[in-house]
């Protein structure tokens, strides 16, 4: 099973609440920690706001990805499919 | 409740709800992902949150070197009421009146210098929080902690000399500093042992030299000021 397929199997849009999520709440987490500046709000914001800071975005990024796969003819930044695309279409679409 | 916060920290707030509001957005509107929605998710998503968080750790990073931040934790209260107690004559208390030291004084007198010197003075930091959280120091009363509160190792005379450099004539004249040069240097003679410049922080030492007694009231205490720097030694004024 080639990467594109793998990444089209995965739910673009869960991906985006996902992201939602874990940005909300690493902003609530830095930000308390600008409001209450002690240790361990301090601490928080620099270790698991930051972690999910990473993770919120690396959700967005999956989901760019799967959008590439599923869009049709879309692979040129991609690895190749076992199927290749009809000759007629261009290879550099989109 | 935010004065304290600095522009940088405004800033960070602001840009917080501003990536907030457009992830809120997108939550409650389901907008379809054409390329505004996606391009604004970008900014939502990973630019502002990405401002944030280099911002917050730059605010952070600053607040850990200020004085009310050493406070927050009631084991070290004692030391900063004794710093910034405006009646208090001890060394501590003198220093942080400098506005170089100022809010910052804890931090200026007992960082780490050199190379590695901040990160190294950081990881204490954590170790500190180690020990106040999972060590028992939460659990204690003020009275307790500052019998056992001590520094990791001596106070290490560099950090004096970071300013009192020693190289100029008013100090060499001292008669003790030119006899105790070699001891000074290698951290054998304290610059704040009590015959000469005094303790930093001269209450917390009746704990561990006599049966304890309270000795540390809160700033506005007319008791404060008069105990906590009873145990200070004359000391000399600037230095060079």
């Amino acid at each position: 099973m080639s990467l594109r397929s793998k990444l089209a199997g995965w739910p673009q849009a869960l991906l985006l609440r996902s992201a939602c999520y874990a940005v909300l709440a690493a902003l609530a987490v830095m930000s308390y920690s600008i409001v209450v500046p002690k240790p361990l709000p301090v601490i928080a914001a620099m270790s698991v706001g930051h972690v999910l800071c990473v993770v919120g975005f690396a959700c967005f990024g999956l989901a760019v990805l799967v959008e590439m796969a599923t869009r049709p003819g879309a692979r040129s930044s991609l690895p190749p499919t076992s199927k290749p695309a009809p000759k007629s279409e261009p290879a550099s679409k989109g | 409740m935010l004065s304290h916060v600095t522009p940088v920290g405004y800033l960070c707030l602001v840009a917080a709800l501003a990536s907030a509001a457009i992830v809120i957005w997108y939550l409650v509107k389901k907008p379809a992902l054409g390329l505004t929605t996606k391009l604004t998710l970008l900014f939502g998503v990973g630019v502002l949150p990405a401002a944030v968080a280099i911002a917050s750790t730059t605010v952070g990073m600053q607040a850990t070197t200020e004085r009310r931040f050493c406070g927050s934790c009631h084991v070290m209260q004692g030391h900063t009421w004794n710093a910034e107690h405006a009646a208090s004559d001890s060394l501590a208390a003198r220093h942080a009146r400098n506005p170089f030291f100022g809010e910052r004084n804890c931090y200026v007198c007992h960082a780490d210098y050199g190379m590695l010197g901040y990160p190294m003075t950081k990881l204490n930091g954590m170790k500190h929080v180690w020990h106040y959280y999972f060590g028992g120091f939460k659990d204690k009363s003020l009275d307790h902690a500052i019998d056992e509160i001590d520094l990791y190792k001596p106070y290490d005379n560099v950090n004096c000399r970071q300013c009192h450099s020693g190289s100029l004539t008013h100090f060499k004249s001292i008669s003790d500093h030119q006899s105790l040069e070699k001891e000074l240097g290698k951290n054998e003679v304290s610059c704040t042992s009590g015959g000469c410049h005094g303790f930093a922080h001269p209450f917390s030492k009746f704990g561990k030299k006599a049966p304890k007694k309270s000795t540390v009231k809160p700033a506005g205490s007319a008791s404060a000021a008069p105990a906590a720097s009873s145990a200070a030694p004359p000391a000399s004024g600037g230095a060079p």
